[in-house]
């Protein structure tokens, strides 16, 4: 048995040890929760009343067919319906850029896969931004990084940036809450979606966690490529299937020049999201391209003049083309991979020249427009709640 | 108060000890191991992009990408084989320095029974069983959710991408590309050499791979003849099966 030795204060000893156990105690619970949303404080104080609207999300689960991968949901971000209409709104609301012109569908637009069909998308000050604007379509399957460079490593991350960005939307996320806050509809809706009981509890966070949400639901898989290969629906016409033989590389001999597209536009998903140098680029050096693309993330010169491969499911309707659309049709793409790239050290080694007759070029075109997935981009659930 | 320097260790001692996932705790009689490759041209250590390979006939190569499958290892006692981990990836595709490659790529941990083993197997490529599934039976992420040819329903076992000088004039504009996949490509190698796995200590395999080995057959001199073929998507073409029949004689256990 041990003895404690408080002979003198007795009563001392109790009142000291007895606050540092409970504290042991509390470090030891609360040290394995997660974090705790703390309340945000009141300044300015908007409104510290109580948001009048039901609570009660209702689970969303992702339609895939069985040729697709499972989609990649975040542990901290589960998919609700009142999380994707919210999402939907603020997706579609210009009420996120500075001068309420300008939503992220202004540079996404369903029609067109979800891209603006310009060259290089341009914001609400009237200034172009880098870089083409990307397909949203079959986000929920990527888990290599998101925008042409990969900069953001999930889609609520990638959500975040185009606010704040002058080329873009050029409004402060602050000034995106205030708004949000005092308007007549957003608090019911992040309520309903998150479980906030408060205004003053909508943030940033919570806003690209539904962007994000609506944004996994823009599944696009009923291509009359996926009725006639997947589903045996039908068959395909001459030129799509002269066409899909020059797509996939496995059909390729040793000897015949071949296009090869499959090596990077492969899978289900027609991407597996890597990133490439696909010969775009006459440069001396690694460090001479004028956009370093991945390069600018990772700070490798080896992955300079890289960018993330894109889908081409409703290639068709994104033109134009590449990180910078410098291609305004699908024909001038196949003429610059036909032509072999430019030798540059880190060129993929897939970028390889090969013949290509009209007729050829016409017979890829063909089977490119396969993948072309009408009901996706007149999905109603996919258009403007507004 | 003396005592109160006793009680607040022991509130970190809580705050720690209580957070530790169950998963992370070794079962008695386990260990953690893992397997690492290093790989190597010749006497080189192979590195992309920047590192010329003399080749034969006077060419010459650079390396852009190399990787490879992994099956069914198997830890072997005598007749007994104890799996260990199913499939893994292994690819040099982000190694550019010498001090990269002597780190070499390593599988992820797999949990062995301690015990004394007369040597490991391991398929090079993906086993028929797992060469019969497509990658979305599996989450994005793991080995197999990639690397599949749609059409000719295989994996791609094994990849090797560069560029060739072919006349010596430091001009490497050939592009090779060397994909082989196909069942009758796949390789069972085993290495008998005694493994002792200790109980809760991790253990590292090495083993090292030379790509010279597969390109060129060090008994006849016989190589592929990067001239005559700079490609291969195929699960049956002669530089497939030529590249598949080298494995065993460049992969040593240290």
């Amino acid at each position: 048995m041990i003895r404690f030795n408080f002979v003198e204060k007795p009563y001392i000893m109790k009142i000291k040890i007895l606050p540092a156990a409970i504290l042991a105690v509390l470090l030891s619970i609360t040290a394995c929760q997660e974090d705790n949303p703390i309340t945000p404080g009141c300044d300015p104080c908007i409104d510290e009343g109580l948001i009048e609207a039901p609570y009660n999300p209702q689970p969303y689960e992702i339609e895939t067919p069985e040729w697709f991968p499972k989609p990649v949901i975040p542990a901290d971000n589960p998919m609700t319906v009142e999380g994707i209409a919210l999402g939907r709104h603020l997706f579609y609301d210009p009420i996120l850029s500075s001068d309420s012109t300008q939503s992220c569908s202004s540079c996404h637009d369903p029609q067109l896969s979800f891209t603006d069909g310009n060259q290089i998308s341009r914001g609400v000050l009237g200034i172009d931004g880098r870089r083409s604007s990307m397909a949203i379509v079959n986000m929920a399957f990527n888990t290599k990084g998101f925008f042409w460079d990969g900069r953001s490593a999930t889609l609520e991350g990638q959500a975040l940036l185009p606010v704040e960005d002058h080329t873009e939307l050029n409004e402060s996320w602050e000034n995106v809450i205030g708004k949000l806050k005092n308007h007549k509809d957003y608090p019911a809706m992040f309520r309903e979606a998150f479980g906030i009981e408060r205004k003053n509890e909508i943030t940033k966070e919570l806003a690209v966690k539904a962007i994000a949400q609506f944004e996994r639901t823009l599944v696009s898989y009923q291509s009359r490529f996926d009725q006639v290969v997947w589903e045996q629906q039908g068959w395909p016409t001459d030129a799509e299937q002269r066409g899909r033989d020059l797509f996939y590389v496995e059909f390729a001999t040793n000897t015949l020049d071949h296009p090869g597209c499959s090596h990077c536009h492969g899978s289900s998903l027609f991407t597996e999201n890597n990133y490439f140098n696909n010969g775009l680029d006459s440069v001396a050096t690694l460090s001479d391209f004028a956009d370093y693309g991945l390069g600018e993330v990772t700070g490798n010169i080896y992955d300079n003049g890289k960018f993330r491969v894109p889908t081409l499911r409703n290639i068709a309707l994104t033109a134009p083309y590449m990180h910078d659309g410098r291609f305004a049709t699908l024909s001038q793409v196949l003429d610059h991979y036909a032509s072999g790239g430019h030798g540059v050290s880190n060129e993929d080694a897939n970028i390889k020249s090969f013949s290509l007759t009209e007729q050829q070029k016409q017979d890829l075109i063909a089977f490119l427009n396969m993948l072309t997935d009408t009901s996706f981009v007149n999905n109603p659930a996919f258009q403007s709640p507004f | 108060m003396k005592y109160l320097f006793f009680l607040f260790p022991l509130a970190f001692v809580l705050l720690f000890s209580t957070c530790k996932n169950s998963d992370d705790e070794m079962m008695p009689g386990n260990a953690n191991l893992a397997l690492n490759f290093k790989a190597s041209y010749g006497e080189a250590p192979l590195t992309m992009f920047e590192r010329e390979y003399a080749y034969e006939d006077g060419m010459a190569i650079k390396m852009q990408l190399f990787q490879f499958y992994l099956s069914e290892v198997r830890l072997l006692n005598g007749s007994e084989a104890t799996p260990l981990m199913d499939i893994s990836l292994i690819s040099f595709g982000d190694v550019y320095t010498d001090e990269d490659a002597a780190k070499g790529k390593s599988t992820t941990p797999a949990t062995a029974p301690a015990g004394t083993y007369t040597g490991i197997e391991f398929g090079f490529g993906v086993s028929p069983e797992l060469n019969a599934t497509i990658p979305p039976n599996y989450a994005l992420g793991h080995p197999l959710s990639e690397n599949y040819w749609e059409a000719a329903s295989s994996y791609i076992f094994f990849k090797f991408e560069g560029n060739a000088d072919l006349e010596s004039n430091g001009d490497f504009s050939e592009k090779l590309t060397f994909h082989v996949g196909g069942n009758d490509n796949y390789r069972k190698l085993t290495f008998d050499k005694p493994i002792t796995i200790e109980d809760g200590k991790d253990l590292m395999l090495q083993f090292n791979i030379d790509l010279q080995k597969i390109l060129v057959d060090s008994n006849t001199g016989e190589y592929l003849d990067f001239r005559q073929v700079t490609q291969s998507h195929s699960n049956s073409s002669p530089s497939a099966t030529f590249m598949a029949n080298h494995l065993a004689e460049a992969i040593e256990m240290e």
